[in-house]
């Protein structure tokens, strides 16, 4: 679901992190208002549209939605299947198209459940197109600027900074007990959370190890010296972020209303 | 006012048997530059924190006497104030570097001192330049080479303002190329003025760039003085267990046989070269041009490339690619044969595709195109577990490699994987633990160990499956010249026993010094396949890969007029020419 920064100049590319955020929210709860799948199936439309749009190749796309797809599959089924007819509204959720003692499959069952996929499927598309239009950088920045105590933040960043390297020691120590032949193609799960173990207490180590020499070259920067420190942050928002902003609060309002009127219900 | 002054320091950590530094007096005035030399464990980290108040006050201990900088008593003012003035960098070049880019990175010192804004840019820019990155602002810190990480890290501490710089061996983790970048940086601070003190290995590099050097040695300073004078000084070195420039020994085999006065030892390339030319005035063609030179093979030079050709052929590579990104290949139609018995270096820049070439040789990566075949098997049809019974890979980083919570399980890791029963295991350890030299108790924990017995420890880890084919990525990296010594001796005495190896190595020295064959990748494809002394008479070849050949091999070949042959590799080689050519002339 969180898709690495994929370059880019497109309209989402360029809007402020901030103004992407606000959208995103929006959309978010936009989701959950509305029971009718037309609703989702429409938003389902214009984010994929913009995936499109942000020029991702289709390999990436379905990278991201193929480890989904049983769950998706799995939720449909499960909800047809135990939603019964009487828990919807409107006439066309009422038809039952086959019931036997409490299992019962009815339209309303069917449209819930693709209501419930399609939700899951625009809240994986739309984190997705979010991180893949923002360098991981922008989001860092909203951080810092936010009130989180610098501390707290510069903990967070420095911890995101250095998923990479560890990532590249866990291969390194993989490596290093392949080719001493220890087996990790073994069948069977036992057998290969254990044969995982070993790769654990290394990193472990080397972490604690790592913390001790980072807290060394933070002292040796100077971390700590003065109360306030100076911040870089350089994201600013113009016109197109703020119309962005209204339009989303507004779509965001229509929203409410419409879901207040009982419109796209089941 | 002097830049620093340590009075009578002493310094022993907390959980430290002895004392880890012991009466250090020395006064450093500013512009000086200065090199600290000394083996491993001698002392030179922990003298260097307490340069910047890590010591006492990050590292604690028992301290006594005192260290000013400038005016501030490293043990009143805090850390946060010293580092304004000294700047400290690290040997590791991936735990300095916070940022996630490099202008962020720079920006983190001046913004931990609440400087304003303007000021901050002002001085990402001048510290970027001053390192060569001017350009490199927005580009993330990951993806930047080993050299780069350094210069950054230098970048860093160079925006804080300070005055006082000390290097840590900052080169030990790069290639020839990074280290040079390095050198560099420091030369240019030193016309600025700057105050250096340069922790380093590499002494031929050290002898032209420092004005002063300090040996230290259990803790305290054993030696110091004038550059030329310590670096005059050869016997010195072997006492403290260091590696003097190859110029420096073969002025002082000279001295010792009365050809020169001790004042006229060379200790850089460049008085190495006028030395000889004094020595040796111009060559008339006539009497010259059949110096021979006897070039003895007990260090097994070039003898046994010939043997080891009419052996079986071990591994055989033939037309092998490999990409990580497409269209962007690592590895381009590499066609090799490594023989039963070779002792066979494999050379070149970082990014050259050393490291992929070798993770292919051993199934950790699969190669796009070509095939690689063991024994005339094609590796594919065998197993991980099944190759490891018969090809080894030591890594470069002892760290990475070493997993265990003892000695003892981590020699059996291995063992176990191949099956054998306990008796037998023991029986490999205790052969294994004997050959590599380490006679700690089994059930220490290998963190427990130094830098220099982890990485035995890494080699015998290997070494206990007796496997026929070891192949050892960079075996001296962040190795004291005994520690390297000692690791290339026993990687010789496997090959005597008749293990193939195949090294991965940036020590041109020992290159000539120990291998039978060399192998100079480039930008992927093979560009020479030769012995040491082969290849070192090929400067165009070198510059093309980026390698420097050993100290003396490159004042032979600025000696061809003298009559020098070209083909010169160690300090004997040259000083049985040089002496042979005076003789001749009667000079």
């Amino acid at each position: 679901m969180f898709v690495d920064y994929y370059p880019g100049a497109t309209i989402i590319h360029r809007l402020d992190v901030r103004a992407k955020l606000v959208a995103f929210t929006a959309l978010m709860v936009l989701l959950f208002f509305f029971t009718n799948p037309l609703y989702n199936l429409l938003l389902a439309v214009f984010s994929t549209f913009l995936l499109f749009y942000l020029g991702l190749p289709i390999r990436k796309i379905s990278a991201i939605l193929r480890p989904v797809a049983p769950i998706l599959l799995f939720i449909m089924l499960i909800t047809a299947f135990t939603y019964p007819a009487e828990n919807f509204v409107i006439p066309a959720a009422k038809v039952v198209f086959y019931k036997k003692g409490w299992f019962e499959i009815s339209s309303g069952g069917v449209l819930y459940g693709a209501t419930l996929v399609l939700r899951i499927f625009n809240m994986v598309i739309l984190s997705s197109i979010l991180t893949c239009s923002t360098p991981l950088d922008h989001f860092l920045q909203v951080m810092k600027m936010s009130r989180l105590p610098s501390n707290v933040s510069f903990l967070i960043i420095t911890g995101i900074r250095f998923v990479p390297t560890m990532q590249k020691k866990v291969e390194m120590v993989f490596n290093a007990q392949k080719v001493r032949g220890a087996n990790f193609d073994e069948k069977g799960l036992f057998s290969r959370v254990k044969a995982y173990i070993p790769i654990m207490v290394p990193l472990l180590v080397q972490s604690l190890y790592m913390s001790d020499r980072l807290a060394v070259a933070m002292l040796n920067r100077g971390y700590g010296a003065a109360a306030r420190q100076t911040s870089l942050e350089e994201i600013s928002m113009n016109g197109l972020d703020y119309i962005f902003i209204m339009l989303f609060m507004a779509v965001t309002v229509v929203g409410i209303y419409l879901r207040v009127q009982g419109i796209g219900r089941l | 006012m002097m830049e620093l002054t340590v009075e009578n320091l002493s310094f022993q950590y907390n959980r430290s048997p002895e004392l880890n530094l012991e009466e250090i007096n020395l006064q450093v005035s500013k512009g000086e530059v200065i090199g600290v030399l000394g083996v491993t464990g001698a002392g030179k980290t922990t003298f260097m924190r307490a340069l910047n108040g890590l010591i006492p006050q990050f590292f604690e201990g028992k301290i006594s006497g005192k260290v000013l900088v400038q005016d501030l008593d490293t043990q009143v003012y805090r850390i946060q104030s010293l580092v304004r003035r000294v700047g400290f960098v690290f040997d590791d070049p991936e735990t300095q570097i916070f940022g996630v880019n490099v202008k962020e990175d720079v920006a983190f010192g001046p913004c931990n001192f609440g400087l304003p804004k303007e000021e901050v840019m002002a001085r990402i820019k001048k510290s970027l330049n001053l390192v060569g990155l001017e350009g490199y602002e927005e580009r993330a810190t990951e993806n930047l080479s080993g050299g780069e990480k350094q210069r950054l890290a230098i970048a860093g501490v160079l925006a804080m303002g300070s005055e006082i710089l000390v290097l840590d061996e900052p080169t030990a983790a790069l290639d020839p190329l990074g280290k040079e970048a390095v050198f560099q940086i420091v030369e240019l601070l030193k016309k600025q003025g700057m105050t250096v003190l340069l922790v380093e290995h590499e002494t031929e590099d050290m002898a032209a760039r420092v004005e002063r050097v300090i040996i230290l040695d259990h803790g305290r300073i054993v030696h110091q003085g004038e550059t030329r004078d310590v670096f005059q000084e050869v016997p010195l070195f072997s006492k403290y267990h260091l590696r003097p420039p190859e110029v420096a020994e073969f002025g002082w085999c000279l001295y010792e046989e009365r050809l020169i006065s001790k004042d006229e030892v060379p200790v850089t390339e460049e008085e190495g070269v006028a030395l000889i030319k004094r020595l040796l005035p111009m060559a008339s063609p006539s009497t010259d041009n059949a110096v021979k030179v006897d070039k003895s093979e007990g260090k097994g030079k070039i003898l046994q490339s010939g043997n080891a050709a009419q052996q079986e052929v071990i591994i055989e590579v033939k037309d092998l690619s490999f990409s990580y990104i497409k269209k962007q290949p690592v590895l381009k139609g590499i066609n090799l044969q490594i023989h039963q018995g070779d002792f066979l270096a494999l050379v070149g820049q970082n990014g050259a595709g050393k490291t992929t070439f070798c993770k292919i040789l051993t199934k950790l990566l699969a190669a796009d195109k070509g095939k690689v075949t063991f024994k005339g098997e094609e590796i594919n049809k065998f197993s991980h577990v099944q190759l490891a019974k018969h090809l080894g890979y030591v890594f470069q980083n002892p760290d990475h490699q070493i997993f265990s919570s003892s000695i003892k399980e981590e020699l059996e890791f291995g063992l176990i994987n191949q099956g054998l029963d306990e008796a037998e295991r023991n029986e490999r350890i205790k052969k294994v633990l004997n050959i590599v030299k380490l006679d700690k108790p089994l059930t220490t924990h290998p963190l427990n160990l130094g830098r220099g017995e982890r990485q035995r420890l890494a080699v015998a880890s290997i070494l206990v499956l007796e496997l026929e084919a070891l192949i050892i990525d960079e075996p001296t990296t962040g190795q004291d010249w005994q520690g390297t010594l000692n690791i290339m001796d026993l990687i010789k005495d496997l090959n005597r026993q008749g293990h193939t190896i195949l090294i991965i190595t940036h020590d041109m020295r020992l290159v000539a010094e120990y291998c039978n064959r060399v192998v100079v990748l480039n930008k992927g494809a093979i560009l020479a396949d030769e012995t040491p002394r082969q290849l070192f008479t090929k400067p165009d070849l070198l510059k093309e890969a980026r390698l420097r050949p050993p100290q003396i091999s490159r004042m032979a070949h600025q000696l061809a007029e003298q009559g020098v042959p070209r083909d010169i590799i160690d300090v004997e080689e040259l000083l049985a020419a040089v002496k042979s050519l005076k003789n001749r002339r009667g000079v």
